[in-house]
């Protein structure tokens, strides 16, 4: 086993993750700092794949009252009010930064002021972004800076495997890493470690995030032992294409489309929204629009490949042209003219709320530990807005990156238990024998998941879940353990499996607790929301393996439920402003 | 042309052994992704086979490799448009392979790096955004070439750089190009001097195949021309000094 030593390991490849190094490494560019990130780093994860764009408040009139209220009425009021705060007021500093520091290039308006369009649920045109592929931008700029920063060392395709913890199990010093093409375990001893993975939308079947994503981070914090918050809330956006068996099925058709006027229809044609939202019809909130989909899906009125039908004709090739080109290419590749033909479209597993409890400096529960992106648990309370998830990204991802560098600066170095380095390396020293297959048990998960723990729960799901889980966690034993890990996919998938179930474990017991539905958590046997429920579910593994639960108020420590009041819709087109852009892309 | 519909295609995969496998694989329909195929063959026939992908949108770059010999997205590239029986897959050239089609990229972030194709801020605390005028032709220029996502395509494809001599390339001339129409960049016009001389941009041989291959569609040949025009203009305005 290779054994490394650093001051800042940073475990993720995506936004938050590389944005914390070029933070940390500008804090104090004598740190010692590894990325590790799954894939290639910049490339791999979520970031890369957001279409809508970045929300700040720029204009003078907005104002952070505003996007702060928008965020927590899309959050269902649960969300964890010191967070969202630091969302909304640091979102402008990043967007500074993007541009000026990173060297960026955003849509501009004719009048050359920045171009921001509406997503979903904001109650003013706030979202910077270019084009309809705004992430490519962002990470293309990020990682060039990562790049030149050359004393930041950079660990492509290799995952974290498990944390290292001091004797005492309380503070976090580190974790270990597998090298994909070389098999080789590392042992990196921090001061300090990132979780920056990603979350677990791929544990369903039908997801729209990045596949090689696995909750590597949230599992990795489970099994060390910090506090979990809101774990049921779990995003579904109504739009993922339908491609047939193909890896392009689940990726996003960005919901513009909808807020530009787009039907959604059943197998019979209607437009079934008037049923479950007459007065917004498809601009309603992204968890009511996912619901209807499944329900009429389930209600055996899908279509011909299992979804529903995104009607945009009506809205003209020029216009679907000029406004979502990458969308328009997408759909054309898969066998779709959005000018002349029905898209079949289906919910999609899209952004974990739910995660690691973290305080306004990104620590978790464990000394050492620190948790950005969807790795965190409580920005978004139960729902998420178009536009936050990346401004989240790079907000948390600075925030981490300062914190990381102040701590580091002054921390000790504490010494790992080399018991728990050795039980984790005693996993991988054994070859074993047995016929079950990882990417099988995969496809079986993932249909559980998405039955039983998805956009619509019940007491009877769960308890189905929970034998699925069990049977599923069984089989993945007999899994054999390959004598040759040097790029084994076999071995990968594994490890991914045992990774969501440990993540669908942590969705099944707050789905438990959550006996009402609030944001994106519904469940039949408990369909309205309830004032009880004003409140975050916590959990935490036991040192016995146990989980402790804890049901905690929502601290309203900025603003009352009271003043807020009033639902989120997709603002119109007629609210889009016209974008001087690169638009014919 | 319509797609030809076919049951199943021959998968020809160059192993980093020096072989060759062949597999025949369904295809469930002509909109499949060759992706989908390589998928299909590490689930249920060979898992040893080694590739990359993330995004599985075209997104990332993660996943170019030779398809029937040319640069292309296996997450991009539906296994209708090939219209052919037989599939020829085998990884970048230039770049050292790791695994199968699998290759170590480093060596091409190296080449942007050395060749300083990354943004240097010349106000990196600067608190606003700037207005740029409707028509601005810096802008334009750099809108014009912008959308690299640093796949390693035009790398493998060009005459320049695919005996795999690390060079700097289309990718980081297209760069360089856009950062020194950038007016935020500290470098400015001092770019072209890089480009001209550490970069090699003489040395391309304006074959055009890096345009031709690149799968996010940037035009990197008129990209390097405009570049050269630059740099021609540059040295023009120096003599006259």
């Amino acid at each position: 086993m290779e054994r490394k030593t650093c001051d800042i390991l940073i475990i993720g490849g995506g936004g938050a993750a590389v944005y914390a190094a070029l933070h940390a490494h500008d804090a104090d560019p004598s740190l010692d700092i590894v990325v590790a990130s799954k894939g290639l780093a910049g490339k791999s994860g979520c970031t890369r794949m957001v279409q809508g764009g970045y929300n700040v408040v720029l204009h003078p009139d907005d104002s952070f009252d505003k996007h702060y209220q928008d965020t927590l009425r899309g959050g269902a009021l649960i969300n964890n009010q010191e967070l969202a705060w630091l969302l909304v007021t640091q979102a402008p500093e990043r967007i500074y930064e993007l541009e000026n520091r990173y060297g960026c290039y955003f849509d501009r308006h004719p009048d050359g002021s920045i171009h921001q369009r509406a997503l979903a649920g904001q109650s003013f045109n706030r979202t910077v972004h270019r084009g309809d592929l705004t992430g490519i931008e962002l990470m293309n700029r990020l990682l060039e800076q990562l790049l030149i920063r050359k004393s930041i060392t950079v660990l492509h395709e290799t995952r974290g495997v498990d944390l290292l913890l001091d004797r005492g199990g309380k503070r976090v010093c580190g974790a270990v890493l597998l090298d994909y093409q070389s098999g080789e375990l590392i042992a990196v001893e921090a001061k300090a470690v990132l979780l920056a993975t990603g979350g677990a939308a791929p544990l369903y079947k039908l997801t729209a995030a990045s596949l090689e994503k696995s909750g590597d981070g949230l599992a990795m914090a489970y099994r060390a032992g910090a506090e979990f918050v809101d774990m049921e809330m779990m995003q579904f956006h109504p739009t993922g294409l339908i491609a047939g068996k193909s890896v392009m099925t689940g990726s996003v058709l960005e919901e513009g489309l909808r807020g530009a006027g787009g039907h959604l229809l059943n197998a019979e044609g209607e437009r079934y929204m008037q049923r479950y939202d007459p007065g917004k019809m498809e601009r309603s909130t992204r968890d009511r629009v996912s619901r209807s989909g499944f329900l009429e899906i389930r209600a055996g009125r899908g279509s011909e490949l299992g979804g529903v039908y995104l009607d945009v004709r009506h809205l003209g090739k020029d216009f679907l042209l000029k406004s979502s080109p990458g969308m328009y290419k997408r759909c054309l590749s898969v066998g779709y003219d959005m000018a002349r033909d029905l898209i079949q479209v289906t919910p999609t597993a899209h952004f974990q709320m739910g995660g690691v409890r973290i305080d306004t400096q990104c620590r978790s529960s464990l000394e050492g530990l620190y948790a950005a992106g969807e790795d965190a648990g409580g920005v978004h309370g139960a729902n998420r807005l178009g536009g936050n998830g990346v401004a989240e990204s790079m907000v948390f991802g600075a925030i981490a990156g300062d914190a990381l560098a102040a701590y580091a600066a002054g921390a000790d170095r504490a010494r790992y238990d080399p018991a728990r380095l050795a039980a984790i390396a005693a996993r991988f020293a054994q070859a074993t024998s047995g016929k079950a297959n990882p990417f099988e048990l995969r496809a079986q998960l993932g249909e559980v998941a998405w039955e039983h723990l998805g956009i619509i729960r019940s007491a009877d799901s769960l308890r189905t879940a929970q034998a699925e889980l069990d049977r599923i966690g069984h089989e993945l034993e007999q899994v054999p353990m390959p004598s040759r890990l040097a790029g084994n996919a076999v071995l990968h998938e594994r490890m991914n499996v045992g990774n969501l179930i440990d993540v669908a474990r942590l969705i099944h017991a707050a789905a438990g607790e959550r006996k009402e539905s609030r944001g994106s958590h519904y469940r039949e046997d408990y369909p309205e929301s309830s004032d009880d429920f004003l409140v975050n579910i916590i959990l935490q593994r036991q040192a016995d393996g146990s989980l402790r639960r804890a049901v905690e108020p929502v601290a309203f420590s900025r603003l009352h439920p009271r003043d807020l009041q009033g639902d989120t819709v997709i603002p119109r087109e007629a609210a889009r402003q016209p974008a001087s852009s690169s638009s014919e892309v | 042309m319509p797609p030809t519909e076919r049951s199943t295609v021959t998968l020809v995969v160059a192993r980093s052994d020096g072989g060759a496998s062949r597999f025949e694989v369904p295809v469930p329909s002509p909109h499949s992704r060759v992706l989908d195929l390589l998928l299909h063959v590490q689930r249920h026939q060979d898992p040893t086979l080694g590739f990359r992908f993330s995004c599985r949108v075209g997104m990332c770059g993660s996943c170019a490799m030779l398809v029937n010999g040319r640069e292309a997205f296996v997450c991009d590239t539906s296994v209708g448009s090939l219209d052919s029986g037989t599939v020829e897959l085998a990884p970048l050239r230039a770049l050292p392979v790791q695994q199968d089609l699998k290759v170590d990229m480093q060596p091409f972030f190296d080449a942007q790096r050395s060749a300083r194709a990354a943004f240097e801020p010349g106000e990196p605390d600067r608190r606003d955004i700037r207005s740029i005028p409707p028509g601005d032709q810096r802008r334009a220029s750099i809108e014009a070439q912008n959308g690299c996502i640093t796949c390693g395509s035009c790398h493998s494809a060009s005459a320049w750089t695919r005996d795999g001599k690390s060079r700097a390339g289309p990718a980081a001339l297209n760069r360089i190009y856009m950062l020194a129409n950038d007016e935020r960049d500290r470098l400015g016009a001092r770019r072209l001097a890089i480009a001209a001389g550490e970069a090699g941009l003489l040395r391309c041989h304006a074959e055009g195949d890096c345009e031709t291959v690149c799968p996010a569609g940037v035009p990197l040949q008129a990209g390097l021309r405009k570049l050269l025009d630059m740099v021609g203009r540059e040295q023009v305005l120096d003599e006259a000094k």
